[in-house]
């Protein structure tokens, strides 16, 4: 129930070329979940272990409702976090696992059997609650970890990769009912991921990481459509890059011609961003060749080999599929291109 | 294939033959009716073991070797948890130095190490003291205990320590209730291992004892040069059937192969 900000933090490693976390801001609101997303060794585990106080920032702050947690202890923080191992506690039940916290907490027992039943009950566990960790499959420990973290109250909950560990079919459902149990509860929430799509689905802003800087931040939509720069664009679904020169008639395209497009950016090299769903197979327009197709049932993505470059060409599968050799062509609209920095700049 | 099976069996036995049959010697001995120390014996008495209880210097050695190795394990126990947390979780300098340091009595014999104690604790008038072998005997046990509390650490995922302190729980309790539980199976079987070698010890503690304190297996070097009889062999018996006793009630309660392997 909460508003968490981290302002400026840096951690740097001794002995290291340069910093895990170089300078990432970050404001959560009341009952918001964030995603950090980005590549593996991007910071974003660093900067999550850091708000938990697991890791010692080198510099910056980390606050919840305007009271400063730099300096106070992991144990004192009162967050929830849910880990990538579920780091359950082996010698003891899912009850007793679940009754950590209010342990801690010195809740009265009466006061905590009760809590830990209801918890449980969330999660559909209520029937396992005397069972050993050993003997529960990966997504009941899971549900499980999930529920010691929230039946504390946590101010902000805390995920750390919580599904990498889990088959696909069970991180589908998992996303739902920790998207729905956060919803629920209100809970202010930062969630640690490397998968687009759990970043996309589940959260309500994305942060994406690279190299210990928050590249972008924002609504899973304004991510997606208008990315910052080229890695944004590439690390979040697929595109078409274009490496020209925007001029006041839009950006040339060596090969390709005028993209004719309008952009606030200064003129100069430029890398253009088109989706792949938003190129269309046409009667007419840029002449092109099938190189490959690929049909995955309710769609067809396409390379089409055209003016010089491959174009990755998504489309809702109707008919047959074309097939390699095939003369296409290609059009889309020109509001769909979008103008980033140059490739090597970023 | 059914060759080497036999063959396999029989060196087996034979290996086990020549562990045990020194021990089954030692037990025919130990009944045997004599006053000295003769083999093959010439009649059944339960007498030496009598004579054992009978013995105020083996009764005295046993309640001081009791004494000296109950401290032993549990300061072994305190020191081993403490320094084994500190190589396994944090490296720092000269941590690859001091693991070794801890290992290294286990390299050198217990003769210089005795000797090298006696010099040692002579002028602080530790020689002779409880206190003196104590240390002497958790210097001979930190190695074993080291080895099976780094080893219990190294399998313990620290990702539920770090969601125990998360949710509350201070150092000190994180420690006492999820790092402590998890070990556990090393710390018994450094516990077992330290009680035993220091029970057993003889070379180092002849150094360092004599008069006041006279540890039960000096005693029994004593004993052996005076009058060798056959409540030498009881003794040694009662003494096989106290360490089996111990670990059995370890292997028992939790396993001490699996400690030891853990």
């Amino acid at each position: 129930m909460a508003e968490l900000r981290v302002a400026g933090l840096v951690k740097r490693y001794p002995g290291a070329a340069s910093p895990a976390v170089d300078g990432v801001d970050l404001t959560v609101e009341q009952g918001e979940m964030l995603a950090l997303l980005g590549p593996s060794g991007c910071g974003k585990t660093t900067t999550l272990r850091m708000i938990a106080g697991l890791i010692e920032p080198t510099a910056g702050t980390i606050s919840v409702d305007g009271r400063d947690l730099t300096r106070t202890p992991v144990h004192k923080r009162g967050m929830g976090m849910v880990f990538q191992s579920f780091a359950l506690l082996p010698h003891l039940t899912v009850a007793g696992n679940v009754a950590f916290g209010l342990d801690m907490r010195r809740l009265p027992a009466a006061e905590k059997k009760k809590r830990v039943a209801e918890i449980l009950d969330r999660v559909r566990l209520g029937h396992l609650a005397e069972r050993r960790i050993g003997q529960l499959s990966g997504g009941q420990q899971q549900r499980v970890a999930l529920a010691r973290a929230l039946v504390v109250n946590p101010s902000v909950l805390l995920l750390d990769e919580p599904l990498s560990a889990l088959d696909a079919q069970l991180r589908e459902s998992l996303r739902t009912e920790i998207r729905e149990m956060q919803q629920n509860a209100g809970i202010t929430a930062v969630f640690v991921t490397h998968d687009q799509d759990e970043a996309l689905s589940m959260a309500d802003r994305v942060a994406v990481m690279d190299n210990g800087r928050v590249a972008q931040i924002g609504t899973p939509q304004e991510i997606y459509e208008n990315p910052a720069d080229v890695f944004v664009a590439t690390f979040i679904g697929r595109a078409n890059l274009f490496d020209g020169e925007l001029t006041a008639s839009g950006v040339v395209v060596p090969g390709l011609g005028t993209l004719p497009v309008t952009s606030d950016r200064a003129h100069g090299p430029v890398t253009a961003l088109l989706r792949p769903q938003a190129v269309r197979l046409s009667a007419d327009g840029l002449p092109g060749t099938v190189r490959s197709a690929s049909y995955t049932g309710d769609q067809v993505a396409y390379q089409v080999d055209a003016a010089g470059h491959t174009f990755l060409v998504d489309t809702v599968a109707a008919g047959a599929p074309l097939t390699r050799g095939d003369a296409v062509h290609l059009a889309w609209d020109d509001t769909a291109v979008r103008v980033l920095p140059p490739r090597d700049a970023s | 294939m059914r060759t080497s099976g036999w063959v396999q069996r029989t060196v087996v036995s034979l290996v086990y033959a020549f562990l045990w049959l020194p021990i089954l010697v030692v037990a025919v001995v130990s009944v045997d009716t004599s006053t000295f120390l003769r083999f093959p014996p010439q009649g059944f008495s339960l007498e030496p073991y009598h004579t054992v209880f009978t013995t105020p210097e083996f009764t005295t050695g046993l309640v001081s070797s009791l004494i000296i190795a109950v401290f032993t394990t549990v300061v072994t126990l305190a020191v081993a948890i403490g320094a084994s947390l500190a190589f396994t979780r944090h490296t720092f300098r000269g941590s690859g130095t001091a693991q070794s340091f801890f290992t290294s009595p286990l390299l050198v014999p217990n003769i210089v190490l005795g000797l090298a104690l006696l010099l040692l604790f002579a002028p602080l008038g530790l020689t002779d003291t409880y206190t003196g072998l104590v240390l002497a005997h958790v210097v001979l046990c930190l190695p074993y205990a080291i080895r099976t509390i780094t080893v219990s650490l190294s399998t313990v995922d620290v990702a539920g320590e770090d969601a125990a302190r998360v949710l509350g729980a201070s150092p000190w309790t994180t420690f006492r209730r999820v790092t402590l539980p998890l070990i556990r199976p090393g710390v018994v079987a450094g516990a077992v291992l330290s009680f035993l070698v220091s029970f057993d010890e003889a070379v180092v503690s002849l150094f360092l004892s004599g008069f006041d304190i006279t540890p039960l297996p000096v005693t029994l070097l004593d004993h052996l040069e005076t009058q060798a009889g056959p409540e030498v062999a009881a003794l040694s018996m009662l003494l096989i059937a106290f360490s089996l006793a111990a670990v059995l009630a370890v292997e028992r309660a939790l396993g001490l192969g699996r400690s030891l392997r853990a």
